[in-house]
């Protein structure tokens, strides 16, 4: 099973995207869902999808994975069409939501038993592994197990058959650190053969921020921004300035610098297009008396959050990249 | 598709709900080794007569309700479980695709609801030994109990949880029900009053709703124009399929003469039945047999038939009737005596005609008999008639399970055999009969009971039936026939049951396609000279009545 799991991910890495959206579009009666939404998942990453809660997260990963369907554009989940995905595709792709209703009348071993069937390349001794791994009692009826070991049999679940895609949807809301960070572990160790992809959808960045190679964020159903986390986090920068007197910040400000504050003879703000040279450049064109230029990087959380609370002020308005990943 | 997974999915359902599964099957069990009719709707009241059932048909009641509950709760539980109104259910990005789901669950119903069911119930009726054919039952069998399958599997697939399919059920029966109404209502505005066929109208929409609901599922994921099409045309199917959901049968859609504007000869020809209208025409009866040696101890029984009328604009019809309705069963009978060693001088003549009598129930009601064929103005039409298959049937083996041919065959054998009782001035060693028949449900056959000689002489019949299932017919059992006030309290322990149970005389013709459908009809013939009136001296069963009519043919051969 191992040959045939490597030819599966040398054929991923050598095509098209493991998940692609093109214009994805979700439009209910008088509102617009998901708008125009073009993402890329590269075999091999992992992706995070953010945003506040009712941005068009979850939508958008229903439409992936073909339980509704999208008013306009397409996805593709292994080139294969989000409208019509094959068993085949469904064989090789895992899905987690939060919302996800389980047969919870069946005990873990029952359920293990009932999917096996479907799954051509379910691995028992993964299965029991990931069991014993996540201390699940195989004879307890999923209706009578925690929340947080409910999450963990929805992960084994995905996880048993080796699947090249992984769809998770808010997988770690509501669990307690230690689920949230078995579950990571369960997904660095399920990426690790290399050329995986997931999407995972998210409203709080810190679930995501040690396992994701890339970050997009979604706000009133259109994707904002699009990007590698690390070119994100190079990109984006706590700026620091001590100035030699103290002065009103100017009323036009370059549109890169959001958030900013001045206290006294200090100006802080988070530079969206930062760059070393051109930065301190231009923070001595618009500032008189700089004495110092400082820049911090930010966590994945803080630029998150900057960029929302920006893009809500501004409305409409991009986070100062493109969109396409 | 592959069949691995949809018995996997099989397993799974059934395994869900082993207990209530467990309990169906108990109940359909008990049924199978204590109840003697699982094919005729059983009434509580017949319990008054015959104390020995009250535990049959009280369990028979419950087990019915239980079943249905269980039922409902079993198929509820597989459908909701892979809910396909749910974009959250389980199954929705697993390789189980909706055709592994649409076969798994329609497998799992025809297995647990009809198959098994019906297989018990025709090993029931094998093992009583009543004759039943086969290929005759089987596809009533399994109707009967895949009406229940399918109703429950349709309002299952639109709803999310229990709660909202019995919720859902009720614009459901206000459908069939307006539908119902609304053919009743032009039918009788055309002047037709034509018996509105429930249960084809019920049938058909179960089968369109059931339709329906599949198409509507497939619209949640492709909104093709085609299925579209298919969903819209589906729901106006009943408009289209209107002329048969009102039983607007050939006479109707052809205009041909109605009742009311034929000869019709009313009078007292039976006494004092006022609401009773006949008419005559005449039939060649092609005798397709010769009857050789025939086992006295043995009735024959029609099985098959072939009518083919001619109209007067020279139209043609011919109908092979499979099944024996309320065909004329004369010429059999006429045989049967005639091989009795039966004196049966002077009644070939009648046996061969056929004296056709209809009840009018209403004043403009049709002269058709039968459901479609026979609503042919009879007095338009020349007839032929012709058994084709006969069965031989020991005398014995008649038992209320049978098709109504056999009562028929029972009835009218008494009846000639009155004549030869009359002619002769013997006394006939039949004086008081129960005979009783139960009719299976969804059996649309007719029944002639018609004695006219004993009328108003010697016997009194007391025409036993059902507020419950006169309601279920429409009401058409009501009088077709004069009731009388008796002078005898009947029954005589219970007084308020007159009101339900009235005596009337015995010169009735039962209509049985617009009369007791589901019921069981009871004729209590009393020999009012010798017996009373005692119910208890009078309870004979049907077999009874068989043996009592051979051992009357032999002692007078």
């Amino acid at each position: 099973m191992e040959e045939d799991q490597m030819t599966t991910l040398v054929d991923t890495e050598t095509t098209a995207p493991a998940i692609e959206t093109r214009s994805l579009s979700k439009r209910y009666k008088n509102c617009d869902a998901v708008v125009d939404v073009n993402l890329n998942v590269e075999p091999g990453s992992i992706y995070a999808l953010l945003g506040p809660n009712g941005a068009g997260k979850t939508t958008t990963l229903k439409m992936l994975m073909g339980i509704i369907k999208p008013t306009s554009g397409t996805g593709f989940v292994l080139g294969d069409h989000s409208e019509s995905l094959a068993s085949e595709t469904y064989q090789r792709t895992g899905y987690v939501s939060e919302n996800q209703k389980m047969p919870k009348w069946m005990t873990l071993d029952q359920l293990l038993r009932f999917l096996k069937p479907y799954y051509p390349s379910w691995d028992d001794a993964l299965a029991q592994k990931l069991v014993e791994d996540y201390d699940l009692p195989l004879d307890r009826k999923l209706k009578e197990m925690s929340r947080g070991m409910q999450m963990k049999v929805k992960f084994l679940a995905a996880l048993a058959y080796h699947p090249d895609v992984l769809v998770l949807d808010e997988p770690f809301s509501g669990l307690d650190p230690v689920t949230r960070e078995e579950c990571n572990d369960a997904l660095l160790a399920w990426s690790e053969p290399g050329g995986r992809a997931a999407l995972i959808s998210s409203h709080d960045i810190e679930d995501v921020e040690r396992i994701a190679d890339s970050v997009g964020i979604i706000e009133n159903g259109r994707l904002e921004l699009s990007e590698d986390v690390d070119s994100l986090k190079q990109r984006v920068r706590r700026v620091s300035i001590a100035l030699s007197e103290s002065i009103d910040l100017p009323r036009s400000l370059p549109s890169s610098w959001i958030s900013a504050k001045s206290n006294q003879r200090f100006i802080e703000f988070f530079d969206t297009e930062f760059d070393d040279e051109r930065t301190e450049e231009l923070i001595r064109a618009v500032l008189p008396g700089v004495e110092r230029v400082d820049n911090q990087t930010m966590t994945l959380r803080e630029i998150y959050i900057a960029l929302v609370k920006q893009s809500r002020k501004e409305t409409g308005g991009k986070y100062g990249s493109e969109t396409d990943s | 598709m592959d069949p691995k997974l949809i018995v996997n999915n099989i397993i799974k359902d059934f395994y869900s709900t082993r207990y209530a599964l467990i309990g169906f099957a108990a109940l359909l069990l008990i049924r199978f080794l204590f109840l003697s009719n699982p094919l005729a709707t059983q009434n509580l009241h017949w319990a008054i007569f015959y104390p020995g059932w009250v535990f049959p048909l009280v369990f028979s009641m419950f087990s019915h309700g239980a079943m249905l509950l269980l039922g409902l709760v079993i198929v509820s539980k597989w459908i909701h479980a892979d809910g396909l109104n749910d974009d959250e259910s389980f199954w929705s990005t697993r390789p189980a695709r909706e055709k592994h789901l649409f076969t798994a669950k329609l497998s799992a119903v025809a297995i647990a609801f009809i198959i098994v069911p019906a297989f018990l119930d025709l090993i029931l009726g094998i093992l009583y030994g009543a004759g039943w054919n086969l290929f005759w039952v089987l596809p009533n069998v399994i109707w009967i109990h895949g009406l229940h399958a399918v109703v429950i599997l349709f309002l299952a697939s639109i709803s999310s949880n229990l709660g909202r399919m019995i919720l859902y059920a009720v614009p459901m029966i206000a459908l069939a029900a307006a539908y119902s109404v609304m053919t009743a209502g032009i039918t009788l505005g055309t002047g037709l009053v034509l018996s509105v066929n429930w249960e084809f109208t019920l049938k058909l929409i179960l089968f369109l709703g059931f339709a329906s609901a599949y198409v509507v599922q497939s619209l949640r994921r492709d909104r093709k124009t085609a299925i579209k099409i298919a969903a819209l045309s589906i729901f106006a199917a009943p408009l289209v399929a209107f002329p048969r959901l009102s039983d607007y049968r050939t006479q109707a859609l052809e205009n041909v003469t109605r009742i009311e504007n034929l000869e019709i000869e009313q009078g007292d020809y039976i006494g004092s039945l006022n609401q009773r209208s006949e008419t005559y025409f005449r039939v060649n009866v092609k005798r397709a047999f010769k009857l050789l040696d025939q086992d006295p101890n043995r009735i024959l029984v029609p099985i098959k038939t072939e009518s083919e009328l001619t109209t007067s604009s020279g139209v043609r019809q011919t109908f092979d009737q499979r099944w024996v309705r309320n065909t004329p069963i004369h010429p059999l009978l006429y045989e049967t005596l005639k091989k009795f060693g039966y004196d049966t001088n002077g009644l070939e003549e009648k046996a061969y005609d056929f004296n056709a009598e209809l009840v009018s129930l209403h004043p403009k009601a049709e002269l058709a008999p039968y459901n479609n064929e026979a609503s042919l103005s009879l007095k338009n039409y020349f007839s032929e008639y012709r058994v084709t298959s006969l069965e031989e049937v020991p005398l014995k083996r008649f038992t209320p399970y049978r098709n109504d041919s056999d009562l028929v065959s029972i009835v009218s054998m008494i009846r000639y055999y009155s004549v030869k009782q009359n002619e002769d001035e013997r006394i006939l060693p039949l004086r008081v009969f129960i005979t009783e028949t139960e009719f299976a449900p969804g059996f649309n056959t007719g029944s002639y009971l018609t004695n006219p000689y004993e009328t108003g002489k010697r016997l009194r019949v007391y025409f036993l039936y059902d507020p419950v299932h006169k309601l279920l017919a429409g009401g058409s059992v009501r009088p077709h026939s004069v009731i009388e006030d008796s002078q005898e309290p009947f029954p005589p322990f219970m007084p308020n049951l007159k009101r339900a149970y009235r005596p009337v005389n015995f010169n009735l013709v039962h209509r049985r396609d617009q009369a007791i459908d589901r019921g069981r009809l009871k004729l209590l013939i009393l020999d009012l000279e010798n017996a009373g009136s005692r119910v208890s001296e009078s309870q004979w069963t049907f077999s009874d009545l068989s043996e009592q009519i051979a051992r009357a043919i032999d002692n007078s051969s």
